[in-house]
């Protein structure tokens, strides 16, 4: 995939990626940045940069929510999504399968 | 072992939330940097090397600190917080607009931001100097001290052609040497107003010189195409039959080019302008050009018109019936009359009439004086015929290699002047807002984004008055700095001319501005290229890692 195109997906999508990762467990930010890097096998990196701002926007908007724990050893901020960010999560979800159907039948197709 | 909270915090202030969040924020980041830094040192890196490596993860703090002011109050970050190098905090911004206003105590750059009104001002031949009210100031404080020269100035600028003639009667009745502003009223109309008598006084005044009686066969003309419907004004001068049917224009051409002198009062009207803009502080040359160009002058087309009756139809004639020596009168009468138009110091019009007058009067001259064997005064006519050829030529060249200066400069000098003036509104806004957001820091976040988003004004201002200023510089001067009128309208007229020329933009854009513009798009969309290059170089690098 091209870098422009994966900055555009990542930007269109920074939000679906950073609420599916806390739907299971809670999660601090180092975590959360090594973990779209692993599980997309190195194609997505977030900037940290960008990473916090769109943490603290989500927990503004009411969909996760930070709080302080010792894990480790270490004082963390771990983010949890909240039922509103639960539901968000799911509808995105339902956009995202539905779109990434869509482009598939496109660019998939093959003729007889 | 490294205070990674300081670290932070020394970078991320300031940062205008409450301070529970801040410290949290603070402590969040910090922890990104250790653990990025623990990372690094385990996988074997330097202390250095793993500092470094943990801090470039945050390349512009500002940026950063932008960022997560916005997601946490979703607002736009305080100006007067910003550190970036447009912040108000920052001496950079108020260095570049306290230079811009600098700038406006050069006078060269005063008149360089009034060269906008120019075209307009050329176009209706009307400043707002010269309106009726201030000339009705200027005049009453004139009357009050019985200063004559601004009464005569008043005079030959006012609008309203009747109070003209008042500040005119006022003027001569001071000092009768400014008779000759009477030249103003000898092509002047207006309700109830008569020229008629001041051509009278202009000629009692003056009887030896040529230029009243031009006038006045100028005035012939004008009266002669009211007098019924439909006829053009040079109707008369259409053909040498209607030249000899008009003996009122005749007498008055006869006696112009029998007068001794020619003097159109360019120099006593160009001095008079020059000190009365001068005494009201009006440093402005445009203005001075206006004034000066706007003088009476003779219709080139009747003088032409008449002096090739007088060589091509009188001269030829007797020329041809054997009247030779009536024929070299009638050449030399012309001929001299070119000369002393010529040579008089009116203006680069009236001089190339001459010249023109003195080319087809030695065109027929010559020629007569060889038949008649007088070589001598045949190789002298020659030799004038040469120099004025040579002089008709350059004088041609000269005007228009300034016009091709100026056609250069004009555009640059009209685009950089619109961009300050545009620039300078904002910079006005700016430094309105950042002034009102200083004493009143929550005034709205709707101002604060306004405010960062102007940022880039003041210094955008100085750059557009830089490059007005270095275009307009070769004509920015002192109005007594110019010694004639001639001078003037050789320096200063083909520059108004380009700005009012009103193919302007389509020439300017063709001609001058198309390769510059090619390059300029070209160096754009090799940097964008380039930064893009650079911004998606992390990426890259990843991706051949892995």
């Amino acid at each position: 995939m091209a870098p422009t195109s994966d900055r555009e997906l990542k930007k269109g999508n920074a939000e679906l990626m950073i609420l599916a990762l806390l739907e299971h467990q809670a999660r601090h930010g180092y975590e959360m940045g090594k973990l779209i890097a692993e599980r997309s096998e190195g194609v997505v990196r977030f900037h940290v940069a960008s990473l916090y701002p769109l943490l603290y926007r989500l927990e503004r908007r009411g969909w996760v929510r930070g709080e302080w724990e010792t894990a480790g050893g270490r004082r963390r901020r771990f983010y949890r999504l909240t039922p509103r960010g639960r539901k968000t999560l799911a509808n995105q979800r339902i956009r995202w399968r539905s779109f990434s159907r869509a482009v598939n039948r496109i660019v998939e197709v093959r003729y007889a | 072992m490294h205070d990674w909270k300081e670290l932070v915090r020394v970078r991320l202030t300031p940062l205008p939330l409450e301070a529970a969040r801040r410290e949290e924020i603070i402590e969040e980041l910090a922890q990104q940097l250790e653990e990025a830094y623990s990372e690094a040192v385990a996988g074997g890196a330097s202390d250095s090397a793993a500092l470094h490596r943990s801090l470039a993860q945050f390349k512009d703090w500002e940026d950063l600190r932008k960022a997560v002011f916005h997601a946490v109050e979703a607002e736009e970050f305080p100006i007067w917080q910003q550190s970036g190098i447009l912040s108000p905090r920052r001496p950079a911004v108020w260095i570049a607009l306290v230079l811009s206003i600098a700038l406006l105590g050069l006078s060269g750059f005063r008149q360089a931001l009034e060269t906008v009104s120019i075209p307009f001002v050329m176009v209706s031949s009307n400043d707002r100097s010269l309106s009726a009210r201030t000339l009705g100031r200027i005049e009453r404080q004139a009357v009050a001290k019985g200063d004559s020269r601004t009464l005569a100035f008043v005079a030959l600028h006012h609008p309203d052609i009747n109070e003209a003639a008042g500040a005119a009667e006022k003027a001569i009745a001071l000092d009768p040497r400014l008779t000759w502003i009477s030249a103003r009223f000898t092509q002047a109309e207006g309700p109830g107003f008569e020229r008629a008598p001041w051509i009278a006084r202009l000629k009692t005044w003056d009887p030896e010189n040529a230029f009243p009686y031009l006038l006045e066969a100028a005035a012939v003309l004008d009266k002669r195409s009211h007098g019924a419907n439909g006829d053009r004004r040079d109707a008369v001068l259409e053909s040498t039959r209607a030249i000899a049917a008009a003996p009122d224009f005749l007498l008055s051409m006869q006696k112009a080019f029998a007068a001794p002198t020619y003097n159109s009062y360019a120099s006593q009207r160009f001095e008079l302008d020059r000190a009365v803009l001068g005494q009201q502080k009006w440093d402005r040359p445009s203005l001075l050009l206006l004034a000066v160009t706007s003088r009476p002058i003779p219709n080139s087309f009747a003088v032409t018109s008449y002096a090739k009756y007088l060589v091509e139809t009188l001269g030829v004639t007797a020329e041809k019936a054997g009247r030779t020596e009536e024929a070299a009168v009638q050449y030399e009468t012309a001929a001299q009359f070119g000369a002393r138009m010529q040579q008089s110091s009116a203006g680069w019009s009236e001089r190339l009439n001459g010249m023109v007058i003195r080319k087809i009067s030695y065109e027929h001259l010559l020629p007569l004086l060889r038949q008649q064997g007088r070589t001598g005064e045949a190789a002298i006519v020659e030799s004038s015929q040469t120099d004025l050829q040579d002089a008709l030529e350059s004088t041609v060249r000269e005007y228009h290699l300034g016009e091709a200066s100026a056609s250069r400069a004009a555009p640059l000098v009209l685009i950089s002047d619109v961009l300050v003036i545009v620039l300078g509104v904002a910079a006005l806004g700016w430094l309105g807002l950042v002034t009102l957001l200083y004493w009143k820091e929550n005034a709205g976040g709707l101002l604060n984004h306004f405010a960062s988003a102007a940022s880039v004004a003041p210094p955008s201002l100085l750059v557009a008055s830089l490059c007005l200023y270095g275009a307009y510089y070769p004509y920015a001067r002192h109005i007594m700095q110019f010694q004639s009128e001639n001078q003037l309208v050789h320096d200063l007229m083909p520059f108004c001319e380009s700005l009012t020329d009103p193919w302007m933009v389509r020439g300017f854009w063709l001609t001058m501005l198309l390769w510059p513009t090619v390059w300029c798009v070209a160096i754009a969309v090799l940097g964008l290229i380039t930064l893009r290059w650079m911004a998606t170089r992390p990426q890259n690098a990843a991706r051949h890692e892995e």
